[in-house]
């Protein structure tokens, strides 16, 4: 009889109790990692992990003369961002067929499309033939490009990468090896 | 009467369980040892109650009066630990170099930093809760010594800092 009336005192003290470790446990909200390796034996290696919810308000500490309002300004040097989105607004029409091929005696650099992702591959020539490879999803940049004039909009493309999910960008190059991307896992497992 | 005496005497130590729970922390430990034969051994215990008394009682002067740019970034910063403290327990970030290693690891209530090097070791706990009160209280206006009296009470007990450099070892415990 104790043991009964007992009972739902009891229940009503777990289910306070364990409450909110049960919604924290359940969250599935992405998250970001990042990871930089070196690649010589016993080289240096930055693994990054934070939850993607943290992105927004981080840009929001950044200082005014950086980021105004989550927005860069680019020096894209001799060619205005403007004239690169209006470039990227036609380009990202067609299917999956190189953009850009540009071969000179320094490099041999590569855009094109494939599928949802941007793909970069730019190759040095001579020397060690470093090899550095972007993948970088479609929707990203269409976010980042979402600004206006020589503005790239990174709130937006902090927003578009709430949707996202796997790869955002992998850099590979003879000395290291830099990924990011996009999971529901805590820890990046590497 | 043996149960009323035990009620009586349980009283008081419920109350101050509850005083210290309300409270927060009462006593700051700073220890020292230097390393060595003839190193030195300091103990400085820091009462916080008369800390926070002492800030109770200061004159309603804005803390951060000078530094305008601590209430500009507060707000972010306040959200950004927010999500921190709502997120599970991780390793946010992990440097390894040959001689050097750095980890930032969300856990509990708690960001803790550890940096360890071919020497020396420093251990950091950094409380969300009292960080984010203190931010909060930024963004909303001023920081008095009464707004950081009372956020005084969510730092949890524990060790805050340990530093341990050779033989030299410092650590800030509270009680």
């Amino acid at each position: 009889m104790i043991a009964r009336t007992r009972f739902p005192v009891v229940l009503a003290l777990a289910s306070c109790l364990a409450g909110p470790a049960v919604a924290q446990a359940g969250r599935d909200d992405p998250w970001i990692h990042i990871s930089v390796h070196e690649r010589q034996a016993g080289g240096s290696s930055v693994e990054i992990n934070v939850p993607l919810s943290v992105a927004e308000p981080a840009l929001a500490l950044a200082p005014d003369s950086a980021l105004a309002r989550g927005r860069v300004r680019l020096d894209a040097g001799d060619v205005s961002l403007a004239k690169i989105r209006r470039l990227w607004m036609e380009l990202r029409e067609t299917g999956d067929a190189p953009f850009v091929t540009a071969r000179d005696s320094v490099s041999d650099v590569t855009v094109a499309r494939a599928g949802n992702l941007l793909d970069v591959r730019v190759t040095e020539m001579g020397g060690d033939g470093e090899t550095v490879r972007l993948r970088v999803p479609v929707a990203l940049v269409d976010a980042l490009f979402a600004g206006q004039e020589d503005h790239l909009d990174l709130v937006a493309a902090v927003k578009q990468l709430q949707t996202t999910r796997g790869e955002v960008l992998t850099v590979e190059g003879p000395d290291s090896h830099v990924r990011i991307w996009i999971d529901e896992q805590p820890s990046s497992g590497t | 009467m043996i149960l009323k005496l035990l009620a009586l005497g349980t009283l008081p130590v419920g109350l101050l369980t509850a005083a210290a729970a309300v409270f927060g922390p009462t006593v700051a430990v700073i220890e020292v040892n230097e390393g060595g034969e003839d190193g030195h051994r300091f103990v400085v215990p820091l009462p916080l109650p008369v800390v926070r008394g002492t800030l109770l009682v200061s004159p309603a002067k804005d803390l951060l009066a000078e530094n305008p740019d601590w209430k500009r970034v507060a707000p972010a910063a306040g959200r950004l630990l927010e999500e921190l403290w709502k997120a599970p327990d991780a390793v946010l970030v992990r440097v390894s170099e040959p001689d050097e290693s750095v980890t930032i690891r969300k856990q509990g209530g708690t960001i803790r930093i550890d940096v360890t090097g071919e020497s020396e070791r420093v251990r950091v706990r950094v409380p969300i809760a009292f960080v984010e009160d203190v931010l909060r209280r930024v963004g909303d206006g001023n920081l008095t010594g009464r707004e950081l009296a009372i956020s005084l009470g969510r730092l949890p007990r524990g060790q805050l800092v340990e530093v341990l450099d050779g033989t030299d070892h410092v650590s800030v415990r509270l009680y």
